[in-house]
């Protein structure tokens, strides 16, 4: 999987566009491919408990509908 | 109406009062933001309006899993769990930290108040066919597209509502959500209940013809009232919880169960708040934990013990309060979909916190100012998700109202030290929110009323000048019947725009603690004339409004009452429905944490859809375009019938066909100083010529001579319309015409009875509505033509047509008592030379003492050389920060639609005061 910034845990997002990078301290496309300081979020497709479904762009997780950047949930766990 | 000599409309850009300087003139007073605020501003300036799922994924999820529950409980688990999953975000620089979500102009859509409009266009119209839905409107609703505004979908974003900018790749989640809602949503339930009401076919054909804005039980059902921050202030969160937990404890014997509902609600949702903090102080702890910088890191650090200690206590100084204030806020923004949740009095909340650290130097005023700043940023970066049509209505503005000056609930002066503070953080670091509002009593001092003054000079277009005495009286009079006090009265304050809003004494402190101003949005007034000429029908749409009258209007005073029962039964019909509608909402997306603050909430045990409030009469009717409607009654008794000069089926003839113009929404320009006729000049000389020449067959040239001849005509009576009296002219025969026209509706509006048992409140100002109201209408019979944006405001004349001055414009608009309105409202447009100085300044404040002693509510000012206006409608990418004063609220240039731009351009320049 090609990482891309947005799923960086250094990315601070400023809009659906654009964020600021606090391990670069510049601003970056949240879509760019992320560089080697990358450190992924806990989003949902980050997650063991993940699956995802036929429908793109989303997921089930325990029976749940999730989504793949879907972030915040307490019970995250690496894959 | 400033003409040419044959009667039309003037091709200049703008309408003038006095002698145009040559120069274009800037503000004469210009100040700048202190650097930290100023890199703030600029994030914001690059921010795109954005929509985060996250908020609505975590309610609807936990909602779906408390079904069975007891509602209030229900939402307030609900709420726990959206506010505890937010993901913190602090950028470096900031003072006051906590967003709405993780964008910086973030929103979210609330789709168990309003799940439709992020569907498909094909999804939502199957639903929207049979409802008083908002369709009609949107066809016709311009929007902006300059600036933050997301306008246009690109691979991985898609435009919501031609505003807010969605991933794609959360879009699939976001359908599922909003489909779930679907006959469970406010939206929804709304229109189930709404058909209970006899007349609810009516109401759908009204929608169809657009005689309101938009709907706001489901798009805006909250809002325009004031936060109160006492609660919080005086016991913090943990204190709120305990209050509730011992609520809880004394009613048990009661059998009350929906009150140990509420306060169990409120204490969930206030731990979720709480959760949310605690993210935000470790978010800090891990910022500080890896910077460099010895500044920056004490900041984070300091950030982290703030967030820390609110997340539990009271404040101990001043950077604790305006912290939790902002927290307070947010909370409220985030838990429902609603606009104007005002500060209110924020200066004299925070001034007892202040003067402590000043007076034991843990703050100076300079340091102060940057904070300051700092917040005026957050405040413009707050972003709420709604359907087009209501989108048309608020212009992209949330109506964060600061009240400044006015009176203590003891009946001194409450003007303070830091509210001076506010006043110049406003000037340095200008943005649209919050705005301000000056609440000019005799006892402010002029010291206070001049630093106004220059704030106003910079062209921000704040503070607005509301009267303490008008909206005392109101408070008196129209909360009498809920026992108000002298104090609360004089602790009044806006909600939004400029809705009177009592206040609060909160344990000798002001607060607040009314019911939202929640109704009918806006009543578009000129289509009710169209519909008395047409026989109960809209000419534009064809849709069938009312049976026939019947009428043939063979007198003025036929005409004029038939418009006063049509004006009296569109609002009783829009009134009526409305609460069947909005009742429909009480058990399903109550504020629970604007209910926790609002002053008596608590101790009633009940929520403000519930009456918990201290004072609940707060239904509100607004009406759009009357100003139209009155000069346009005065033009038909005075050309059609007494002076006779054409008949009213020729009149209609000409309205129709638009006097021979082409319609605004088909060249793009929306005012009447820039028009384009059918026919030019040129084409016409050459039919004549052929005519004369017997170019035609004998047909044809009958058939064009009558053409040429109609628009003859259309041209002449175009020309008497617009010569016709016009409002804001101190001119006895059109006042008394505005104030039959407005004290008859008054009366209609109150006959009315809301859910709670109490009239209705009417109330005059426009927001952005003349905008797309405006095009959903004809030409009027003021010369106005098809398209064009109708008047702003409650009171101001419309663009051109007040040439006898602004002391004329000031007697017609105090025809009417403003005291029995929730609120009214004016706007003058001054060019900066007009009050140039230190004499200009107290001529501005002599205009200002004026209206508010002929007991005038509201008046505010663009200070602005409209060929500046111009010159950015040209060449926005040169004007990003350019702020105008639309009406009730300043915003961006760039991020306003045209129509109500060229408005702007064309409202009346006075030169000279």
């Amino acid at each position: 999987m090609t990482h891309k910034c947005a799923d960086c845990i250094n990315l601070s997002p400023r809009d659906v566009f654009n964020g600021y990078c606090e391990a670069k301290e510049q601003s970056v496309l949240i879509d760019d491919a992320a560089c080697p300081s990358f450190q992924s979020t806990q989003k949902c497709k980050f997650c063991k408990k993940y699956e995802a479904s036929e429908k793109e762009f989303l997921g089930i997780c325990n029976g749940e509908m999730v989504y793949p950047d879907l972030g915040g949930c307490e019970q995250f766990t690496a894959k | 109406m400033a003409t040419t000599q044959d009667g039309m409309a003037d091709p200049q850009p703008s309408f003038h009062y006095g002698e145009v300087p040559k120069e274009v003139a800037g503000r004469e007073v210009k100040k700048e933001a202190c650097p930290r605020a100023k890199k703030l501003l600029q994030d914001y300036y690059d921010a795109k309006v954005s929509l985060d799922t996250t908020f609505p994924y975590w309610y609807t999820r936990t909602w779906k899993e408390q079904e069975g529950q007891h509602p209030l409980v229900r939402r307030g688990l609900a709420l726990k769990s959206a506010f505890s999953h937010l993901e913190p975000c602090i950028r470096p620089g900031e003072l006051l930290v906590m967003q709405r979500n993780k964008y910086v102009r973030g929103a979210s859509i609330v789709p168990w108040t309003a799940n439709r409009f992020p569907l498909s266009d094909e999804e939502r119209a199957k639903s929207d066919a049979l409802k008083a839905s908002n369709m009609e409107l949107e066809k016709v609703t311009i929007l902006a597209k300059g600036g933050g505004v997301v306008s246009e979908s690109t691979k991985d974003v898609l435009s919501i509502s031609g505003r807010f900018g969605q991933r794609m790749d959360e879009y699939p989640a976001l359908l599922e959500l909003c489909r779930y809602w679907n006959n469970k949503s406010a939206e929804d339930t709304c229109h189930l209940w709404g058909t209970l009401h006899p007349e609810y076919s009516t109401l759908v054909n009204m929608k169809k013809a657009v005689l309101m804005a938009s709907d706001m039980e489901y798009g805006n059902r909250h809002g325009r009232s004031v936060t109160n921050y006492q609660y919080p202030m005086q016991m913090g969160f943990k204190g709120m919880i305990d209050w509730c937990n011992k609520q809880i404890n004394d009613h048990l014997h009661t059998g009350k169960v929906d009150k140990i509902a509420f306060w169990k609600s409120c204490i969930y949702a206030i731990e979720g708040v709480q959760i949310w903090i605690r993210k935000y102080a470790a978010k800090a702890e891990q910022l500080a934990a890896k910077e460099k910088d010895p500044q920056q890191k004490k900041e984070f650090e300091e950030i982290a013990e703030r967030m820390t200690w609110i997340a539990e206590n009271k404040p101990r100084n001043f950077m604790d309060a305006i912290q939790l204030h902002w927290t307070c806020q947010l909370q409220v923004y985030n838990e429902m979909q609603g606009s104007g949740f005002s500060p209110g009095r924020l200066g004299q909340v925070l001034y007892p916190f202040w003067k402590k650290d000043i007076d034991e130097g843990r703050i100076t005023p300079e340091q102060t100012l940057e904070v300051l700043e700092c917040m005026r940023v957050k405040y413009t970066e707050l972003e709420i998700a709604t359907c087009v049509g209501t989108q048309g209505i608020l212009a992209g503005n949330t109506f964060n109202n600061i009240c400044l000056g006015g009176l203590k609930p003891d009946g001194t002066s409450a003007e303070n030290e830091l509210e001076y503070l506010f006043i110049e953080a406003a000037m340095k670091c200008a943005t649209v929110s919050p705005t301000l509002s000056l609440i000019y009593d005799g006892k402010l001092s002029d010291k206070f009323l001049l630093k106004a003054i220059e704030c106003n000079k910079t062209g921000s277009g704040y503070p607005a000048w509301v009267n303490n005495r008008v909206a005392i009286e109101y408070c008196l009079k129209k909360h009498q019947a809920e026992n108000i006090t002298v104090e609360d009265a004089r602790a009044w304050s806006i909600g939004g725009c400029l809705e009177i809003q009592p206040g609060a004494v909160v344990n000798g402190e002001i607060g607040a603690g009314s019911y939202s101003s929640s109704g009918i949005n806006f009543i578009n007034v000129p289509k009710i004339l169209e519909l008395v000429l047409w026989d109960g029908e809209c000419p534009r749409t064809d849709v069938r409004v009312f049976p026939p009258h019947g009428s043939k209007l063979e007198t003025f005073e036929e005409l004029f009452g038939i418009f006063k029962q049509y004006f009296a039964k569109v609002t009783r019909i829009f009134q009526e429905t409305y609460n069947f509608k909005t009742a429909a909402t009480f058990e399903l997306d109550q504020p629970i944490l604007f209910s926790a603050l609002s002053a008596d909430c608590i101790e009633k045990g009940a929520d403000i859809d519930h009456e918990g409030s201290r004072y609940n009469r707060c239904f509100t009717t607004w009406i759009t375009g009357q100003v139209n409607a009155v000069n346009s009654l005065a033009s038909i008794k005075t050309n059609v019938y007494d002076k006779k000069r054409f008949t009213l089926d020729q009149l209609k003839d000409a309205l129709f066909n638009n006097f021979g113009y082409r319609s605004a929404v088909d060249t793009g320009n929306y005012s009447m100083a820039e028009q384009v006729k059918s026919k030019s000049k040129e084409e016409i000389d050459e039919a004549w010529a052929r005519i004369r020449s017997n170019a035609y067959c004998v047909q044809s040239r009958a058939h064009i001579i009558r053409d040429l001849q109609r628009a003859e005509d259309w041209d002449k009576i175009h020309a008497l319309c617009l010569r016709a009296p016009k409002f804001g002219n101190d001119d006895p025969f059109v006042d008394a015409i505005y104030k039959e026209m407005a004290e008859s509706w008054r009366d209609a509006v109150e006959q009315t009875l809301d859910p709670f048992g109490r009239p209705w409140c009417p109330s005059m100002l426009s927001v952005g509505t003349h905008g797309p109201l405006g095009q959903a209408d004809i030409a009027s019979a003021d010369g106005r033509l098809a398209g064009v944006t109708l008047a702003d405001g409650g009171q101001s004349p419309y663009p051109g047509t007040d040439v006898n001055g602004p002391y004329a414009v000031l007697n017609s608009a105090t025809i009417i008592d403003h005291s029995d309105y929730k609120n009214t409202q004016l706007n003058m447009k001054m060019h900066p030379s007009a009050i140039k100085g230190f004499e200009g300044s107290r001529k501005m404040l002599d205009l200002i003492k004026a209206y508010m002693d002929k007991g005038g509510y509201h008046i505010q000012f663009n200070v602005v050389d409209s060929r500046m206006l111009k010159d950015a409608q040209a060449h926005p990418e040169n004007y990003r920060d350019l702020m105008v004063r639309v009406a009730g609220f300043t915003h961006y240039w760039c991020e306003i639609a045209k129509p109500i731009q060229d408005e702007l351009v064309a409202r009346t320049e006075y030169e000279e005061v």
